[in-house]
């Protein structure tokens, strides 16, 4: 066995720990506390997936995604979205430019969603249309406006947010689309003792200065090494057995899951586990994916993709107390 | 090292830990089958019993003691324990879970099982990378195996063996001790004694046998046993504290002493005098009749329907029979339904007379009929259902129902919509069902700010109808457009100016020169 290979991956998987939590780190120079969606962010940023964010106004949502950008030196943009955004406001138009001579000519106008770090604010305030052809740019990772397609850049990280409390002139996320998201992190408020770090830094004149930690190219190439992590067979088993936990009437399923769900996730949920797990492997300095990474994010990756039915909405039943149900039960690997 | 070579040593590590494991498994199922065998030691008990109980009234005598049942009940948690502990060794453990079990004992986040199932694998088929990984996270699982101490010590598993299920187990083996207390063990001389005898049991199932005239009840005899007249008869007071202490099931073989009825129940004892003063007809009737009725029974249910029927009417049945359905139009008037045959024979739905077991009728869907209670309306359906099946066959083809379909809502966006739901026939319109903020648009007074006040008010629309007024129209002379040449515009209007015609071209042969120079 060469000891050559083996030795520059240790060192590029010190490097994604080191960066990780410098990232981590710079963040937290503005955002006090939020440690579960800081660290979940960055978890979905470096597995090329999407995140949902679901909080109350005022959490300090777009003071993330500005903090995120700034330490990675990415471009960012946000979105308010609103029942009569169109989706060429947000992908971009054709408009009719006049040149310096006079020239008229028809030119491409690149809507916000040209960035790096994208932030949706309250996404479910947008027609189906608009929430559509955001969700199509998040899969594909292009746009296609006037028959000619555009990559968007790389890293593309689209974070939304929802209001967990006002739905009335709402339109909920459809389950199809809600399934793009890698994963719906809940945003709480802070605590007690980190209220004070907050007034003290936001009441103040100045603002604490946030460093470019990593680039674009740095972040791609984390990203790369990501997906070449391996999994072994049980970590497999595991994430495969924890989504089909979900899903009522299979083998794996709780009563409470059979009784209480409607609609289990789908394997995109699976993949957002596995994703998650080598992320998690990597931070902690190991070299393939073990079981209790993939446990890590279970919540994260599988609260937005179960639908309770009536029963299970009429009861108070949350997605969150089954898939904790599902942890200790059946999602144990086999030993 | 390659693949093989680390997969060996990994093996090779994990053998003391699987050795273990194994080990320990075994006395988990040691004990697991105990409690398994304790758990399941009252149904057993219960079937033993039964069964115990089952042979010695048939050979007359228990064909052991019947205090031995309880110690060979004991037999079956060693003999669970030993199915347990036999399949535990047979399935062994492979190195996969001994390597699980290894990270799971020292916290090692699956490094060992993960190099092992790396190790295992064929040749990474992804990228350099991938495999580079991959042979660094066998090497990290190699490390860590060589570090740590490869015996496992798994928690044992913890099996509650329960005294309940145990001691209920022993308490229900005892019942035959108890119950055949009388019988005692075999008799060489075959003395029947008190055992039932099945001859007799025969016996009393026919009616004619034994049964005198004045029969206290049929159940009498289906429970009298031979030496049941040599025995003491209790007195009133201790039958009636064996009536209550006797479970429903045993009560139904006591005699009843108190009543004396004729005793038509009795298997058919006193039924034929009754028959034979009926027709021919009447009698094939009650005959069929008293086999259809499967529900009632052959017992005192029977005789008790019996001895009613010589001096009270006869009950009303307590389901009505089924009512005819309305004839076909190409049915014959004296044709009659399916399951009439019975009902034309006059055969009543309550309890019978007799004691017959046997269905009269091969045709048992007859009584699930007569159960199954329905009203006109469902039959009118299915009528109507058959009508429109035939009428669409006779178009040329079954075509779909077209009974229940509604017209769908209309989505167009006017002032109304509190009407019922749309039968396609006019009248108020259907509530609307209309999506989007253009529902919001119409029909709704949104609230407004009225100009000059400062409290808002409400969006007003006033239409007046303005009647059109004759004018003298000479009083507006026309003037005719020019019939040829290009129609007048603005650029054409405005005269060319000589001396700024001048000034451009100076320029722009000023700005060539600029640019040339």
């Amino acid at each position: 066995m060469s000891t050559e290979a083996p030795k520059a991956v240790r060192e590029q998987v010190e490097k994604f720990r080191v960066t990780f939590d410098e990232l981590r780190d710079e963040i937290h120079k503005l955002i006090v506390g939020q440690n579960d969606v800081v660290e979940g962010v960055l978890t979905a940023l470096f597995a090329g997936g999407h995140v949902l964010l679901e909080g109350v106004p005022g959490i300090g949502k777009t003071m993330l995604v500005k903090t995120l950008g700034d330490a990675m030196h990415l471009s960012k943009s946000r979105v308010q979205f609103t029942p009569d955004l169109m989706p060429a406001d947000i992908v971009g138009t054709m408009v009719l430019d006049e040149g310096v001579g006079g020239a008229r000519a028809i030119r491409f106008q690149p809507g916000p969603i040209h960035a790096h770090v994208v932030l949706a604010d309250e996404i479910n305030r947008a027609t189906p249309k608009t929430q559509s052809a955001l969700l199509e740019a998040m899969q594909e990772r292009q746009v296609t406006v006037a028959g000619e397609t555009r990559k968007l850049p790389d890293p593309f990280i689209v974070l939304a947010t929802q209001n967990p409390v006002e739905h009335e002139g709402t339109y909920p996320l459809p389950e199809a689309q809600l399934d793009r998201f890698l994963f719906k992190l809940l945003v709480g408020y802070p605590k007690e003792h980190e209220y004070e770090t907050i007034l003290a830094r936001t009441t103040g004149r100045d603002l604490p200065d946030i460093h470019a930690v990593t680039s674009a190219e740095q972040v791609a190439a984390m990203r790369g090494l990501v997906r070449d992590v391996p999994v072994p067979d049980h970590a497999r088993e595991t994430a495969v057995r924890l989504v089909m936990a979900t899903q009522p009437g299979s083998p794996y399923a709780t009563e409470r899951v059979s009784r209480y769900v409607m609609l289990g996730s789908s394997p995109r949920g699976a993949q957002a586990l596995i994703l998650a797990g080598k992320v998690h492997a990597l931070r902690d300095g190991r070299y393939s994916v073990a079981a209790d990474d993939v446990l890590q994010y279970a919540h994260a990756s599988l609260r937005h993709r179960m639908l309770l039915n009536f029963e299970g909405l009429g009861d108070g039943v949350t997605t969150d107390d089954l898939i904790s149900e599902i942890l200790e039960t059946a999602a144990a690997p086999a030993r | 090292m390659n693949l093989n070579q680390a997969r060996d040593e990994l093996e090779d590590r994990l053998t003391p830990a699987g050795e273990g494991l194994a080990r320990q498994r075994r006395a988990d199922a040691l004990r697991a089958g105990l409690g398994h065998g304790a758990q399941t030691l009252p149904r057993l008990a219960g079937v033993l019993a039964i069964a115990f109980i089952g042979v010695s009234y048939a050979l007359g005598s228990a064909p052991v003691n019947p205090w031995a049942l309880p110690g060979l009940l004991l037999v079956a948690p060693f003999a669970s324990a030993l199915a347990f502990w036999w399949d535990a060794r047979r399935r062994g453990v492979d190195s996969r879970t001994a390597a699980l079990a290894f990270d799971e004992h020292h916290h090692t986040k699956d490094r060992v099982s993960a190099a092992l199932d790396l190790a295992e694998r064929p040749s990474s088929t992804g990228s350099d990378r991938a495999a580079a990984l991959a042979r660094a996270a066998i090497e990290d699982g190699l490390d860590t195996a060589r570090r740590l101490d490869a015996h496992v010590a798994t928690a044992p598993r913890t099996v509650a063996v329960r005294v309940a299920p145990l001691l209920l187990g022993i308490v229900i083996a005892c019942v035959p001790a108890v119950l055949l207390r009388g019988i005692g063990g075999p008799r060489p001389d075959g003395d029947d004694g008190d055992r039932p005898s099945v001859a007799l049991r025969a016996r009393d199932a026919e009616p004619d046998a034994e049964a005198p005239a004045d029969e206290p009840n049929a159940n009498d005899a289906v429970a009298r046993r031979p030496g049941a007249d040599s025995a003491r008869r209790p007195t009133a007071t201790e039958r009636a504290d064996e009536t209550a202490e006797r479970p429903r099931g045993e009560r139904s073989s006591e005699p009843p002493r108190t009543r004396r009825g004729t005793g038509a129940g009795a298997a058919g004892g006193a039924a034929p005098p009754a028959e034979q003063q009926l027709s021919p007809s009447a009698a094939e009737s009650s005959s069929a009749a008293r086999g259809d009725a499967r529900s009632g029974s052959a017992g005192g249910g029977g005789s008790q329907g019996a001895s009613q029927s010589e001096n009270e009417p006869q009950p009303e049945p307590t389901r009505e029979p089924r009512r005819p359905s309305r004839p076909r139009p190409g049915a014959r008037p004296g044709e009659t339904q399916k399951g009439d045959p019975q009902q034309s024979a006059g055969a009543p739905s309550g309890p019978s007379s007799g004691g017959g077991q046997m269905t009269a009728v091969a045709n048992e869907r007859a009584g699930i009929d007569r159960g199954s209670e329905r009203d006109d309306d469902t039959d009118t359906d299915d009528e109507q259902v058959e009508d429109e099946e035939e009428e669409s066959e006779q178009r040329g083809g079954v075509m779909p129902s077209t009974r229940d379909r509604m017209q769908p809502p209309s989505r167009e966006l006017s002032i109304s919509g509190n009407g019922p739901p749309g039968d396609g026939r006019g009248g108020p319109t259907p509530p609307k069902k209309s999506r989007g903020t253009a529902s919001l648009v119409l029909g709704i007074r949104l609230p407004d700010q009225v100009r000059g006040q400062p409290n808002p008010g409400t969006a007003k629309t006033t239409i007046e109808q303005v009647p059109p007024v004759p004018r003298d129209a000479a009083a507006h002379p026309t003037t005719p457009a020019p019939s040829d040449g290009p129609s007048p515009n603005v650029q054409s209007g405005v005269p060319a100016h000589a001396e700024l015609e001048r000034t451009v071209l100076r320029y722009h042969e000023l700005l060539k020169d600029t640019n040339d120079g």
